[in-house]
């Protein structure tokens, strides 16, 4: 048995390589980063001061979820950015998970306290894990309308698979197992690029729509960008056949 | 909070903002980097081609999964440099659990197959939810002097507390900065280039490593995890704020109860 191990670089080097991955990644990808940025640009307005629609001692805590998850949004698109994809998919999932208990939360303000004393005593920590369960959250999401319960249990899923939780997804999408007669290697890259990266970049400019959706219904101040989902598709396709063009085959 | 047009948030500046904090952070906080550097050098010595122990077909699944977890502690370097608190903690929990799945495959390899298989049917998903509970996983770590496993639970649950699951504390972390002051521009609210938050994320990666690299010596019986890390941790975090006890500073090994 052997691993890439011992040709791992130094911190160094790998917090070097993730900023040059990022600066060439801001100028190849801008198509990706001006996306990203429409759901910037959406955020600020919907959270803009005096827009925001609702009883603001009730609004506290879902606007500091709301808060949240856009940070773990920005975390997502830096590492992204810089080809980390597992760890990419980990952010996007917290960035779910933020936006649809703050959605949770200003539906049923009863739970704002139960989240808040959390970590007060052993009785506070059971009932807020018996309370604050993402699937069911995630089933009270609206059918229909602009965060469809359905899509957005999809995108949550995925990225469970795919490094917001260890699993096979994960691991195997930035690496593989070489196995010869001789020996077995386990081959894991830090950096991805093609189509583990190309998945990562839909992933993120999906959730922050929908993340944006969610704080559209939930502060009814209705700036979440029209026609995303299909420039991100029509994006997602071009950089597909990018990458067939290069020579790679595309995912099935 | 003020909000103009030319203080509203624009994702380029947010980046340039995270990139210098990383660059900043990496000349004011050589000796948190020279511990993580440890830990890297530790994991390449452990993974080295000829030293891991055991049959192949058994330490492929947990091989894949330590590199995971290693990924994920590069990148919650990455991200807590760029004072991305919430986020960084979030990347500290993955690598935990990724670890800690390792073991558990490698301790237990009927685990391999539920894990691989977890996406095939609804009843594998069921068997996967069932065998893979991360609290039972870490209260099944045997307990060692490098590691006990009341360490790696309270390392764990700091990890949930402070940004590895919508919390309130790591809400709070975010919120300090947005509440301090009138809205800035460029985005520099995300992040977080000194202060306690920032320390207890630093302290906490330091040790997410080390949990990382104990675990990978146990798989591997390679024992080349870094003795008396935790102390110099705690030592380095200790002269890097007066009052060791607030914010959960002296959790870890030598830890008193937290307070706030």
């Amino acid at each position: 048995m052997i691993d890439e191990g011992s040709r791992l670089p130094t911190i160094t080097q790998i917090l070097d390589r993730a900023e040059g991955n990022r600066h060439v990644s801001r100028q190849s990808l801008s198509d990706w980063c001006s996306l990203f940025q429409e759901v910037v640009v959406s955020h600020d307005g919907i959270m803009t001061p005096g827009v925001v629609q609702g009883n603001l001692q009730n609004l506290t805590i879902p606007m500091l979820l709301v808060n949240c998850a856009f940070s773990y949004f920005i975390a997502a698109v830096d590492t992204c950015l810089s080809g980390q994809v597992s760890p990419c998919f980990a952010l996007l999932r917290l960035c779910i998970e933020s936006s649809v208990y703050a959605h949770e939360v200003l539906r049923r303000p009863e739970l704002g306290p139960i989240w808040v004393m959390r970590s007060n005593s052993d009785a506070d920590l059971r009932a807020c894990r018996a309370r604050f369960n993402i699937t069911d959250f995630l089933n009270e999401l609206p059918e229909a309308g602009l965060a469809p319960r359905a899509v957005v249990r999809s995108l949550y899923d995925r990225t469970i698979s795919y490094g917001g939780h260890p699993n096979s997804g994960g691991v195997l999408s930035i690496g593989g197992v070489h196995e010869t007669d001789e020996y077995v290697s386990v081959g894991i890259e830090l950096f991805s690029e093609g189509l583990p990266l190309l998945h990562a970049l839909k992933a993120t400019a999906e959730v922050g729509h929908a993340m944006v959706c969610l704080e559209d219904l939930m502060f009814n101040v209705h700036l979440a960008p029209v026609g995303m989902p299909e420039r991100i598709v029509t994006l997602n396709a071009a950089g597909l056949h990018n990458i067939t063009a290069a020579g790679n085959k595309p995912a099935e | 909070m003020v909000n103009s047009y030319w203080d509203s948030l624009v994702l380029g500046r947010i980046l340039d903002s995270a990139d210098e904090c990383r660059r900043s952070s990496r000349q004011s906080l050589q000796r948190w980097l020279s511990l993580f550097e440890e830990i890297v050098v530790s994991h390449r010595g452990i993974m080295a081609s000829g030293l891991l122990q055991g049959y192949p077909e058994e330490v492929g699944v947990p091989v894949g999964l330590v590199r995971c977890s290693f990924d994920y502690f590069t990148a919650a370097i990455d991200v807590g440099l760029s004072g991305q608190v919430p986020a960084c903690f979030g990347l500290q929990r993955l690598c935990i659990e990724s670890a800690v799945y390792a073991h558990s495959i490698m301790r237990r390899p009927e685990l391999g197959d539920i894990w691989l298989m977890r996406n095939d049917t609804p009843e594998n998903r069921k068997s996967f939810q069932r065998e893979f509970q991360i609290t039972d996983l870490i209260d099944a770590l045997p307990d060692s002097d490098l590691l006990p496993h009341g360490d790696t639970k309270e390392l764990y649950n700091l990890t949930i507390d402070w940004g590895g699951h919508p919390n309130r504390d790591a809400a709070l972390a975010s919120a300090m900065r947005w509440g301090s002051k009138e809205r800035q521009s460029g985005g520099a609210e995300f992040l977080e280039l000194e202060g306690l938050p920032l320390l207890l994320a630093l302290k906490t990666t330091a040790l997410t490593g080390y949990c990382m690299a104990c675990l990978e010596e146990k798989m591997f019986s390679v024992a080349l995890a870094p003795r008396t890390f935790p102390e110099r941790v705690h030592a380095l975090a200790v002269s890097s704020h007066g009052d060791p006890k607030t914010y959960g500073i002296a959790a870890g090994p030598q830890s008193e109860p937290r307070t706030r």
